[in-house]
């Protein structure tokens, strides 16, 4: 039973050019030259519960608008939105309650204020009960290792321990559903990790579904099972992220250290990429020949020292599929 | 009830973090005083040379002066949000208002306050107080209620033209002068009684931007006096009404306003 349900959704923009000054905005106000947008046009898909799905495109594909749209922020112009029997911008403030959101390029804390109170402001907000709250609170100590900065005011914070305040945040009133854009830009390795970490965490105790934007493809192969990518304002692919590596990615790389240099090297069903003195890198389809294969026939012929199979990274698949170089 | 007290909580938090910069506070304010001080001799000066303005004498059009002065202060003290709305727009923290489940309306007005205006305020109130002692109203109960009541009225009525101003930013991003133009502007013009003016322009002051009502038209209750400008006795009044049809009007914007929020990309 899908939490989430979108039918035919799209979003236009109108872009009006803006005068300056004074007069300037009357004229805007009063002009009805625009040009018109579609920053979503016309995407439908389900989530079910408890689900975590990854939803990618490259910059101004209409991933953030299709977040706004399911957050109530913005109000589509035509299709469904179904998040747990409501309407979001319809019913702004009931979806406010069952829904968590976590911007990674803005925070949704206090900024001169201590966390603490940050978290106090919201619990009144959403009036969460006294057992709950210290009950979460314990579990973002231990999860999340808030305790060492919740003293401290937000401004004063390192990106890594804003992202997980901000993750506390949106996760105080038990919400059963979490949205989240680009919660770890710009966060280093391990950051990254942590914050991977805790949600894979409570997505698998607490059930939680979490839809969640990202440029880094790595969130999605670590946590998601399910991705979606959009690109012009269309969903162009959704599936699981296996399956967008057996589509795609057909094309593997096989990297040869030879013992001594040979002049003409062939290799049938295979084609040289590159060559860097003794070593070079083979690039074959997976569907025609094995890796196996493809080695036995190397070993007969020349004298070799190491071999490394690389597989197509889900990096690489993506940016293909944006460039629409992509085949299948 | 349960506003009031989201008013409450959301506004602490708001003046918590002011005192944060407690010096930058702290400078500010005495800077505003001071300017407001500054502000306070010209009038004076202007007043005592020309000792009256038509009909009018120095205290009554100092009492219409203190009425703006408090109504507008107060107005800019706790519409702050309103005021300075276009920034919340252009750096997209209006996104993280619509994902709370309280209303915008509300959270915008506790978004900003403006403890600093106090010293405006303090001035008008003043010149107020002055102008009532030196006009010998004295100690006139219904007449403090009715004054009360037209301040407060002036009040929600500036208030009213920050909101409709701020629902501007919704499709314009940047915020536009025409706000200030009618708050500005209307205390430097309800500073002298508008029966000073050309009559197409008090026409405007009355009907078509009734500002008229704050000030005016209440203040001649206050003074027993006959309209200069003829106009039904009535007219001192309805300023309660006047406020709420220019709140109702500024609300329904807002909300129409906010139904077409585009929110800034990513």
């Amino acid at each position: 039973m899908p939490i989430i349900e979108v039918d035919n959704l799209r979003k236009e923009f109108k872009v009006y050019q803006h005068r300056k000054g004074f007069w300037g905005a009357i004229r805007n106000l009063a002009s009805s030259q625009y040009s018109l947008i579609k920053a979503v046009d016309g995407i439908s898909f389900g989530v079910d519960e408890g689900q975590m799905i990854g939803y990618v495109g490259p910059n101004g594909a209409g991933k953030s608008t299709t977040i706004k749209m399911l957050t109530g922020i913005l109000v589509p112009t035509s299709g469904k939105i179904n998040v747990a029997g409501l309407t979001p911008h319809k019913n702004r403030k009931e979806n406010a309650r069952r829904i968590g959101v976590v911007f990674g390029q803005r925070t949704q804390l206090w900024w001169d204020l201590p966390v603490i109170e940050s978290f106090q402001l919201l619990r009144r907000i959403y009036r969460v009960s006294g057992e709950n709250y210290s009950r979460n609170l314990d579990m973002f100590h231990d999860l999340l290792n808030i305790g060492d900065f919740i003293n401290t005011p937000v401004r004063k914070l390192s990106l890594g321990q804003r992202m997980r305040c901000d993750l506390a945040a949106a996760l105080l009133h038990d919400p059963p559903i979490l949205y989240l854009d680009e919660p770890t830009i710009g966060l280093d390795v391990v950051a990254k990790q942590r914050i991977r970490t805790f949600l894979n965490n409570i997505n698998q105790e607490r059930k939680i579904t979490i839809v969640l934007t990202t440029h880094d493809l790595a969130d999605v192969e670590k946590l998601c099972r399910r991705m979606m990518i959009i690109d012009h304002g269309k969903i162009i692919y959704d599936g699981t992220v296996d399956e967008i590596k057996r589509r795609y990615g057909k094309n593997r790389r096989l990297v040869v250290d030879f013992a001594r240099n040979y002049k003409h090297i062939h290799i049938p069903g295979s084609e040289i990429i590159r060559r860097n003195g003794h070593r070079i890198w083979l690039q074959f389809n997976r569907d025609h020949y094995s890796a196996s294969q493809l080695i036995s026939q190397i070993a007969e012929k020349y004298d070799i020292i190491d071999l490394t199979l690389e597989e197509p990274e889900i990096e690489t698949i993506v940016a293909g599929i944006y460039e629409g170089k992509m085949e299948e | 009830m349960y506003y009031l007290r989201m008013y409450y909580s959301l506004i602490s938090a708001e003046l918590c973090s002011q005192m944060q910069y407690k010096v930058s506070f702290i400078l500010q304010f005495i800077s505003n005083i001071f300017i407001t001080f500054i502000d306070f001799l010209v009038i004076l000066f202007l007043l005592n040379k020309f000792s009256h303005i038509k009909a009018w004498t120095l205290w009554e059009v100092g009492l219409l002066y203190g009425m703006t002065s408090v109504s507008f202060a107060s107005a800019e003290m706790l519409g702050r949000g309103f005021h300075v709305f276009d920034k919340m727009i252009r750096m997209g923290t209006f996104d993280r208002l619509l994902i709370r489940p309280v209303g915008v309306f509300i959270q915008v007005l506790a978004s900003e306050v403006e403890p600093r205006k106090l010293g405006r305020f303090l001035q008008g109130f003043t010149v107020m107080v002055i102008s009532w002692y030196k006009l010998g109203i004295g100690f006139d109960i219904i007449k403090i209620v009715f004054l009360a009541a037209a301040v407060t009225s002036g009040m929600l009525f500036f208030g009213a033209i920050l909101v409709a101003g701020a629902a501007i930013c919704f499709w314009t991003v940047q915020g536009t002068e025409l706000p200030n133009i009618i708050t500005y502007g209307g205390v430097e013009v309800l500073s002298y009684p508008i029966s000073i003016y050309k009559e197409w322009f008090r026409i405007t002051l009355i009907f078509i931007i009734p500002l008229a009502f704050i000030n005016y038209f209440p203040a001649l209750y206050i003074l027993d006096m006959p309209d200069p400008l003829g106009l039904p006795h009535f007219m001192r009044f309805i300023f309660p009404f006047v406020t709420i049809i220019v709140m109702l009007l500024a609300f329904r914007f807002w909300n129409y306003g906010v139904q077409h929020y585009q929110s800034t990309g990513s």
